[in-house]
């Protein structure tokens, strides 16, 4: 196609359409790492990874473009001086405009990267959702226990007569049959059908990017005395809790039921800045 | 002397149009915008679009990174590696070609995502294609990163030392099965005929690259230009493919339970099946797939083997991948023979591992 074509142009110039892309997920993958928001798609250490090659493309961007700049200034140079002495090479603007280049297929692949910058821009910033946790196999006890048992969870403190500590530490203590009285955050999940007052308290662990988070849930029930007795209105409590809203949960568990009995609740305005386990 | 018009626009009326036509621009833009932006977030605030949306640039954000680091190699290999050079450290012994293919992979150490820009770029320098294949399934196995990965995931269980070695040999083994095959079915020599069409176009402002004629010429700005041409090139070409296998495993993560595969969990050789659609749609890097298979207790060694032995070799966004960089014969050649392979040599390991266990 370009054996033919003036030797001045064997060094390829990047063109607008190949550059842009390079430009754009550069610069958004820099815009999520600068507001924390690339760390509710993507484990911390793929999180800097991520970074580093959004440093690379923004590189290769600056480059190419600087390239691109001085070869359409050494090409314009050239064209005067063709002009001045009367000649015309027909094919020398075609390598430096990209006219000429094979079919639409790098347009419509260039423009392909529109869709998922569109659709990071409309996300909200926050971690993957109770829909998930139900379509990924929340509720799954071994698969739980096993999740749970990858973390290092013994750092318990107390709070009141509740032992403080994260959901997999529930799990843990949840699947060895312990009877304590824990609390933990997570946010509240439902399966399709399942009554209001039964729910999972998940937290989604993330092993590289949202794609594979599994989550670790625990499933839960509302102790009406016991919350009654602490000056709560149990059908408010109910009617409150929402899938997707992050709450402290504090209750005993029963391991015959293999479940978290909820006395004491503490609803959270938003979810926490690090959603993950 | 007055100067005569030349019919032509001079620069500054050059900049003066575009502040114009940039200015008449954004008023609708302004309006048009923040409302589009407006009913792409009420639209997204659903969980299912929302799950979606957070997948699809979840699996993009991780896996572009490698794909680039993969481009780089692959734009490196083809400025520095001249085809004469690439012949003559092609062993001509068929089982030598395909060892020293199964083991490139710890000497370029790239996931499933980087690999295939590299493999690419080796076949259309003249790889036989049976290499290209054995280093394409094999190489994001036996990287050292993987390895260790695998070894760290599975100490809990006490497994650490029987899954590594099984996730490398059968990884091994199951692509250097189908590099038999594929040097059975196309013949001797390399592929370079039949890569597919997006490869011939590969041109950059109308320069063809296929032409040879990018070596390095002496000067050095022109070296960076041209390593820096064919990782754009690579990039894009394999981003795109990447983007679309992205947008169907984001599809299939959203809308098709996992209850179904969870469920078969404890059934032998269905189960193994029901880890490798799982390894298939889950999409999951290779150098973080064992924690993931560590944590399916229920599943059997061999089911979980088959996962970790399957995803880096076939998922959604590899196979979208393959569609732009390999010969299509070659990726029928994978399609057909990798998932039986996959099942039964995994079947094998469970059972050779349950009788040396006890």
């Amino acid at each position: 196609m370009a054996d033919n074509h003036d030797d001045r142009c064997h060094v390829p110039v990047l063109s607008w359409w190949e550059l842009w892309p390079m430009l754009a997920w550069g610069a958004y993958t820099v815009y999520l790492y600068a507001t924390g928001r690339i760390f509710f798609l993507l484990q911390r250490i793929y999180g800097h990874i991520a970074l580093a090659g959004a440093c690379l493309l923004l590189a290769a961007f600056v480059y190419g473009w600087g390239m691109r700049l001085r070869r359409l200034r050494a090409e314009r140079r050239r064209q005067a001086e063709d002009r001045e002495a009367g000649r015309l090479d027909a094919l020398r603007p075609l390598c430096i405009c990209g006219a000429g280049e094979a079919g639409w297929g790098r347009y419509v692949r260039s423009l392909a990267f529109l869709v998922p910058l569109v659709v990071g821009f409309s996300l909200p910033a926050r971690g993957v959702n109770a829909l998930a946790a139900v379509q990924w196999g929340a509720g799954d006890v071994a698969m739980m226990a096993q999740l749970a048992a990858q973390k290092e969870t013994e750092r318990t403190e107390m709070r009141g007569e509740y032992g403080w500590t994260t959901l997999t530490g529930v799990a843990q203590r949840l699947s060895a049959g312990r009877q304590e009285k824990v609390g933990a955050m997570a946010f509240i999940a439902r399966k399709k059908g399942q009554p209001r007052d039964q729910f999972y308290l998940v937290r989604f662990m993330m092993n590289c990017c949202a794609a594979c988070a599994q989550p670790v849930a625990v499933p839960a029930r509302l102790d009406e005395a016991a919350l009654r007795g602490r000056g709560f209105d149990p059908k408010r409590v109910l009617a409150a809790l929402d899938e997707d809203q992050w709450v402290n949960a504090y209750g005993r568990l029963d391991p015959e039921g293999e479940v978290l009995w909820v006395e004491d609740i503490t609803f959270l305005e938003r979810e926490p800045d690090d959603p993950y386990l | 002397m007055a100067r005569l018009p030349t019919g032509g626009i001079d620069r500054r009326d050059k900049v003066k149009i575009a502040v114009l036509a940039a200015a008449v621009l954004a008023i609708p833009a302004a309006i048009v915008l923040p409302w589009v932006h407006r009913h792409l977030e009420a639209f997204f605030s659903g969980a299912r679009a929302q799950l979606f949306g957070q997948v699809l640039v979840a699996i993009l954000l991780e896996a572009f990174p490698f794909v680039l680091i993969g481009a780089t190699i692959s734009g490196l290999v083809e400025v520095f590696l001249p085809p004469e050079r690439l012949a003559r450290l092609i062993p001509r012994r068929l089982p030598l070609r395909l060892l020293m293919a199964a083991g490139a992979g710890i000497i370029l150490p790239v996931c499933e995502c980087g690999i295939v820009p590299v493999a690419r770029r080796l076949l259309r320098k003249g790889l036989p294609i049976e290499m290209a294949v054995v280093f394409m399934l094999a190489g994001p196995i036996v990287n050292p990163m993987v390895v260790a990965s695998t070894a760290v995931a599975f100490v809990g269980q006490g497994l650490s030392l029987p899954m590594t070695v099984a996730r490398v040999a059968c990884g091994v083994t199951v692509a250097m099965l189908v590099g038999l095959a594929v040097y059975a079915w196309f013949g001797r020599g390399s592929a370079r005929d039949a890569a597919p069409a997006a490869d011939d176009a590969h041109t950059h402002s109308g320069c063809a690259e296929a032409h040879g004629r990018h070596g390095p010429d002496g000067a050095a700005g022109s070296v960076v230009a041209n390593v820096l041409s064919h990782i754009v090139h690579d990039f894009l070409l394999l981003g795109g493919y990447l983007l679309l296998g992205s947008l169907l495993a984001a599809g299939l993560q959203a809308f098709m339970p996992r209850d179904l595969l969870v469920s078969v969990g404890k059934t032998p050789v269905l189960a193994t099946a029901a880890m490798m659609l799982m390894a298939f749609l889950l999409n999951v890097c290779s150098e973080a797939d064992a924690f993931l298979a560590a944590a399916f207790a229920q599943f059997s060694f061999a089911g979980r083997l088959g996962f970790l032995v399957f995803g880096p070799m076939l998922d959604v966004k590899l196979v979208a991948m393959y569609l732009g960089a390999f010969p299509k014969r070659m990726l029928l050649a994978v399609l057909l023979l990798v998932p039986p392979l996959c099942l039964t040599l995994s079947e094998l390991a469970g059972w050779v591992v349950a009788m040396l266990m006890g």
